[in-house]
């Protein structure tokens, strides 16, 4: 019960049969003791404003959910609803199979990284470790001989073992971090809630710690949330991604399904550089609203609604075909970025309103001066009021 | 032997370059004059604390070390210094505990008007002392409105060392409140947000975490208010009744010895209190410094 099985991922079935908790009975219970974590019509207000707003979110057994937004959007809030945290909301909350809606946050069996890492400053690193396990009643409480070698593997496994003796004061960010790491995992929580978790390190340790994060959670077949705001960082570590706006769940997916089908365009600009076109489409035929009006269109996504259509995309998706038909773009600069050209092109011959493009550095640049039209066959389609491939979902736009 | 006093030995460099020694190393030289504002604050923390120190230790002496003696074994001199270290400490105990009690209260509970509380929390500093003594006095006096309740319960507390007990919590109270107060204001809330995911209850967090971190504040108050409580002396008088060997603090006895024109008596009452003082207050520093929590502060 006391240690954790670090031999690879042998170890993930024995851990779950320990929460299993035997309301694996049916089969209809199966999706439901399967979830990590679920949430149902949860609601927050802050005195008037609503920073959460009816969130259904379910995190699978063992997976690694990141919640990403803009700042305000409500996914620390969320994340400390979870933990138990943020009190007065509204709605339901499982965490396996147990409900715990009212259960306060010592009760919860949850692990919680802070950003600041929280770590207790008058106690040395090994015994901020051993406190979940020191403040256990004594029926449950290990004896101090298991303390100690419980408190020595988890060091070792967050790569802290010669700090043991130090306090937090005299470590750098990095090693704070693992403490931290270290002391919520001492009490085997069924869940791993991780608050900006990277966001007080340097660059170059917040990539190496990413990565071994991420091992770690697959190793210990843990079940992760991390609230982060670099989109980036959720893209590398996370399973599935849930993308908050404005107290709002905009879309839940695995990186792959958010950025082929983002839901709103918002979810396709919050996960990287896009370039954005508005128009009318009617009868099968695409309209760009001014400047880009008489430009033409080599090529249009296949499957869009009709009406008033948003076209989003990569800066590496907008494909630039030379052209002499009247009123096409005109480059106006070409400049290397590494695998790229950084085009800059204008819809106009004066240079106004231009938009940067990527074009791959495999292929000659075009010349600036040079006229072109649009290809946007690869662009992701919103709107339309009548057929949008099914891609719209019902919150946000 | 050498014709006086060194001839071309030009004082100031000398004493400045000493000076330098002083200052650490490693000092960055980022402000200006770091030299000349430590000369000017040693001298004036030399004119106004240290040279009048020096005076008191060096009085007692001047009448030889047998008056000196004589002078402290005087049956009320040693109940007067017993009185008033002994008082001192149960009221720094009692300050300490009560004190941390009521920035809880401002820190955390924060009641309807904590505010105003925590305003008043400063009057003891503003009030006379005198008048603190003789409103205590009126107080507890056995007619007094606390006095005649407890009076019928055979408690008395003016005119015995409760009494004076009960001034030096008064004035002493403040110095623990403010010092802890900003500590504890300070404790990010993460502190027992992280214990609470950890398992731990509502009084596991408070003896674990968070006095911990106050413990360095809690002592420095407690030091604070013990210094305050060995001096003092308008609140005092008026509640003590000032009985010879019973209740009569040091410093009261100090102006005795003064109005009897036994100056060094005086003095010799005012070296004893002032060594003893100091050494409390180091103690009260040391173990300070012991505390673990300092570790995040001290190098």
């Amino acid at each position: 019960m006391l240690s954790f099985d670090t031999r690879g991922p042998a170890a993930v079935p024995a851990r779950r049969d320990l929460r299993g908790d035997g309301a694996v009975g049916e089969a209809a219970d199966a999706a439901a003791a399967a979830a990590g974590v679920s949430l149902h019509g949860v609601s927050c207000v802050f005195g008037r404003t609503p920073a959460v707003r009816d969130i259904d979110l379910t995190v699978a057994n063992g997976e690694f959910m990141a919640l990403v937004g803009p700042s305000g959007a409500g996914k620390t809030t969320l994340l400390r609803i979870i933990a138990g945290l943020q009190p007065g909301y509204e709605g339901s909350l499982a965490i396996g199979p147990r409900d715990v809606t009212d259960v306060p946050a010592r009760a919860r069996n949850i692990g919680f990284v802070f950003q600041n890492y929280a770590l207790f400053r008058h106690m040395t690193v090994a015994a901020n470790v051993a406190f979940g396990l020191k403040v256990r009643p004594r029926a449950t409480r290990p004896d101090r001989h298991a303390i100690a070698a419980r408190v020595a593997e988890l060091l070792e496994l967050v790569q802290v073992a010669p700090l043991a003796k130090r306090y937090p004061a005299q470590l750098s960010g990095g090693q704070r971090q693992r403490v931290a790491l270290a002391r919520a995992l001492a009490t085997e929580p069924a869940l791993l809630l991780l608050d900006e978790p990277f966001g007080a390190l340097d660059p170059l340790v917040r990539k190496e710690i990413r990565t071994w994060l991420r091992a770690l959670h697959d190793r210990l077949g843990l079940t992760s949330i991390m609230v982060t705001h670099d989109q980036a960082e959720a893209l590398e570590v996370a399973d599935r991604i849930a993308v908050l706006r404005d107290g709002r769940l905009e879309q839940v997916g695995t990186p792959s399904e958010l950025e082929d089908h983002p839901a709103t365009p918002f979810v396709h600009q919050f996960l990287g550089e896009t370039v954005r076109f508005d128009g009318v489409h009617e009868h099968g035929r695409l309209r760009l609203d001014p400047p880009w009006s008489a430009v033409p269109l080599l090529g249009q996504p296949p499957a869009m609604g009709e009406g008033r259509v948003s076209l989003s995309l990569r800066p590496y998706e907008v494909a630039l075909r030379p052209t002499a038909e009247p009123g096409a773009a005109r480059i106006v600069d070409v400049q290397r970025a590494g695998a790229f050209h950084r085009v800059r092109v204008a819809p106009t011959g004066d240079g106004r309103d231009a938009i940067e493009v990527l074009a791959p550095s495999s292929e000659p640049p075009p010349r600036p001066g040079t006229t072109c039209g649009l290809d946007l066959s690869r662009a992701r389609s919103f709107g339309g009021d009548r057929e949008t491939a099914g891609r719209r979902i019902a919150v946000g736009w | 032997m050498s014709g006086g006093v060194l001839p071309g030995w030009d004082a100031r460099p000398a004493a400045l370059s000493i000076l330098a020694r002083l200052l650490p190393r490693r000092t960055p030289a980022v402000i200006p004059g770091a030299l000349p504002s430590l000369a000017l604050t040693l001298v004036w923390v030399g004119l106004i604390v240290l040279l009048p120190l020096a005076a008191l230790a060096a009085r007692p002496w001047q009448d030889g070390p047998a008056a000196l003696l004589h002078a402290l074994s005087d049956r009320r001199t040693l109940a007067a210094l017993r009185l008033s270290f002994g008082t001192a400490l149960g009221a720094a105990i009692l300050c300490t505990l009560l004190g941390l009690l009521l920035a809880w209260v401002l820190g955390r509970v924060r009641p309807p008007g904590w505010r105003l509380l925590d305003a008043m929390i400063d009057l003891p500093f503003a009030l006379p002392t005198a008048v603190a003594g003789i409103t205590l006095t009126t107080l507890y006096a056995r007619t007094g409105w606390l006095g005649a309740p407890l009076a019928r319960i055979g408690m008395r507390v003016a005119y015995t060392p409760l009494g004076i007990m009960v001034a030096l919590v008064f004035v002493g109270l403040p110095f623990v409140v403010r010092v802890v107060l900003p500590v504890l204001r300070d404790l990010p809330a993460e502190l027992e947000e992280a214990a609470a995911t950890l398992g731990a209850r509502p009084a596991q967090v408070a003896w674990r975490v968070l006095l911990p971190a106050l413990w360095p504040a809690l002592a420095t108050g407690f030091g604070l208010a013990f210094a305050r409580g060995v001096g003092e002396y308008g609140s005092v008088i008026f509640i003590a009744g000032n009985r010879p060997l019973v209740s009569e603090i040091a410093p009261l006895l100090i102006v005795i010895r003064l109005q009897e024109f036994d100056y060094g008596g005086a003095a010799a009452v005012g070296l004893v209190m002032l060594l003893a003082a100091a050494l409390c207050l180091l103690l009260v520093s040391a173990a300070r410094r012991r505390l673990p929590a300092s570790l995040g502060l001290v190098r």
